[in-house]
């Protein structure tokens, strides 16, 4: 038999950093054991599979600047086995990698157009290496608006890096949340991220919007961009599945014919709206 | 090599060809009866275990072997991983049409987005003999995707029963050895006149029938018909369906610890659509919640996405999922109702 490269081998990292960004969401930050591996390359919108050997494996956004060669980072929230076992670990821990998969944000594409980045709670993380992307290439596209919502303003993530963000040239950050509890200060918008839709700069005909969240904020997000007459070629979605295998075989991740991990995570409404079955 | 060329091999020197593949591969699996009136593949020890001739069996054989329901992907101690393929060589003796062609598509699903490499490391090591179907029951509907009850290539010999003989087909270069070691006297014309008459026969008698003239665009237009509803309540979401089907590919990995709590596997296993937790989220998401999602996607699959995935319906018509599912939903029936004939 001929020599066939074994896609479920994970490769080994270590944790060279981790940040608190809430109270159950920490950013882990990794660099491959071996030196080769580090000239790591990846496509903003992709995601990785972090395994913990003997806790098991699941899927994570790339959330790093992707043309940062050294180093990459993923965005975790504590939610279940492998998650609760990798929050526990510290700078040093071993953990294996395999990726990146997917598809990626369609940056190309969206040369020349405004953008509009769309993200509710933890669907920050895939949105963040488009942010990093922007800034080493502002001229590439036109007015940037993200728009941000998360549940209350102690959810938010990269909350230190706001500032850089709208200190890049014609990026307006806008954000939101659901509920401001007693005695925490809040001069930003309180509602769902839709209702940041009417502040939009971007035109519905020459821009691209890029939205990662709850499926049920896209849901209502994507009726409501259609509505105001963004082409659903132009309004892009990061899904969640269960990405078990990251290589297509194990089934999990599919919605109609499509495989998100490959295929994906990233669509067009064009594509796959509506969808014939959503998390509910 | 010739595929119209045919051998004979008379029914009581079949043993032979048993010892042979015994002496050939390190394992040999076959159809026994392993209650009365049930079938299925299983390891033989001895000749006269096999029981050729019968109507499909309860597992697809070939999945079974080739992708068996549990499989060590690696071994780790502490972070060193370690690997081991499986290459034993396996004869299978009896696998009829549907089968076969069932592998042809689970060689598809696992060459997907790159090599399998375990599933291609049993799947190279394989001596298949098949067994052309002269019998079949009111489930069998392999006519409708031509997948039966005549095989055509994806062996190594092919047998049918043609009375007192079988007539043997060579497929392959290893299928042209086995034949050569036996002996075998070549079959004259009649024979395989012989042969033409009775795939014709069975042929007849399969009245099962899918209309896949249309069918993708059918179902394609049908993910909002009552039906699914009303199968979601019929339906008991066991997943036996699954379980049966040669071609259903979908598996669940996760880590078994040892008592040391270093070492241990990463394994995977079969699993099924119709399972609730297959298709849950992270915080108890769920995006096939109801039993009609999931029923709608399994048919969906078969008879629908499978072409824009593969190429191919993902059906070989081996009729398994009808004869096992307890709440007797028939596949074509629900393909009839939708809109098909």
């Amino acid at each position: 038999m001929e020599a066939i490269k074994n896609q479920y081998i994970p490769k080994k990292i270590k944790i060279i950093e981790v940040k608190e960004e809430t109270k159950d969401v920490k950013t882990f930050k990794f660099q491959f054991l071996s030196q080769e591996e580090n000239r790591f390359n990846f496509k903003p919108g992709n995601f990785n599979l972090l395994s913990k050997l003997g806790a098991g494996e699941a899927a994570f956004s790339l959330t790093s600047d992707s043309e940062e060669g050294n180093y990459f980072e993923n965005t975790i929230r504590k939610v279940g086995r492998v998650t609760s076992t990798i929050f526990n670990m510290k700078v040093g821990d071993i953990l294996g990698f395999r990726g990146p998969f997917g598809n990626g944000w369609p940056l190309s594409k969206a040369v020349g157009m405004d953008l509009v980045l769309i993200a509710g709670g933890l669907g920050l993380a895939p949105l963040r290496p488009v942010i990093y992307h922007i800034s080493k290439h502002r001229s590439f596209y036109g007015s940037v608006d993200i728009l941000y919502g998360a549940r209350t303003p102690m959810d938010m993530i990269y909350t230190n890096e706001f500032k850089l963000w709208q200190e890049i040239p014609d990026v307006k950050l806008e954000l939101t949340v659901d509920v401001v509890p007693n005695g925490v200060s809040w001069k930003h918008n309180v509602g769902v991220v839709t209702t940041l839709f009417k502040n939009i700069r971007a035109k519905p005909d020459s821009s691209v919007v890029m939205m990662c969240g709850p499926e049920i904020m896209m849901k209502f997000a994507s009726e409501l961009l259609l509505r105001m007459e963004f082409p659903k070629e132009n309004v892009y979605v990061s899904l969640e599945r269960r990405m078990r295998c990251g290589v297509t075989k194990c089934g999990h991740c599919q919605i109609g014919p499509k495989f998100v991990c490959r295929d994906g995570p990233v669509f067009s409404l064009a594509e796959i709206w509506p969808l014939p079955d959503v998390i509910e | 090599m010739s595929n119209a060329e045919g051998f004979i091999l008379e029914k009581e020197s079949f043993p032979n060809l048993i010892s042979l593949l015994m002496k050939e591969a390190d394992e040999v699996y076959g159809p026994k009866e392993v209650n009365a009136g049930v079938y299925d593949f299983r390891k033989i020890n001895k000749p006269e275990e096999v029981r050729l001739g019968e109507v499909t069996t309860v597992t697809p054989p070939l999945k079974k072997v080739v992708r068996p329901p549990f499989e060590v992907l690696f071994k780790f101690k502490g972070e060193e991983i370690e690997v081991d393929y499986d290459s034993k060589i396996r004869a299978i003796v009896g696998v009829h049409p549907c089968d076969v062609n069932g592998l042809k598509l689970l060689d598809k699903a696992y060459s997907n987005a790159g090599k399998d490499p375990y599933y291609f490391s049993r799947r190279s090591n394989l001596i298949i003999v098949a067994e052309n179907c002269t019998r079949a029951d009111d489930n069998c509907f392999c006519t409708s995707f031509d997948t039966g009850p005549e095989l055509r290539e994806g062996y190594d010999l092919l047998m049918t029963d043609i009375g007192n003989r079988y007539l043997v087909e060579v497929g392959s270069v290893n299928g042209e050895k086995l034949v050569t070691k036996l002996n075998l006297p070549h079959a004259k014309d009649e024979d395989l006149k012989e042969k033409n008459t009775r795939i014709n026969l069975v042929k007849g008698t399969i009245r099962k029938k899918l209309n896949t003239v249309n069918l993708k665009r059918t179902m394609e237009g049908s993910l909002y018909h009552p039906i699914w509803k009303e199968l979601g309540e019929k339906c008991l979401s066991c997943g036996i369906c699954s379980v049966v089907c040669p071609t259903c590919f979908c598996f669940e990995m996760d880590d078994k610890l040892n008592l040391d709590q270093k070492s241990g596997v990463r394994y995977r296993t079969w699993d099924s659509c119709m399972f609730f937790e297959y298709s849950e989220v992270a915080l108890g998401g769920n995006f096939r919640r109801a039993r009609s999602a999931r029923i709608r996607q399994f048919i969906n699959h078969k008879l629908n996405y499978w072409v824009d995935q593969f190429g191919t319906f993902g059906c070989v018509g081996c009729g398994r999922c009808i004869r096992q599912c307890p709440a007797n939903i028939d596949i074509v029936e629900v393909a009839r109702r939708i809109g098909g004939s």
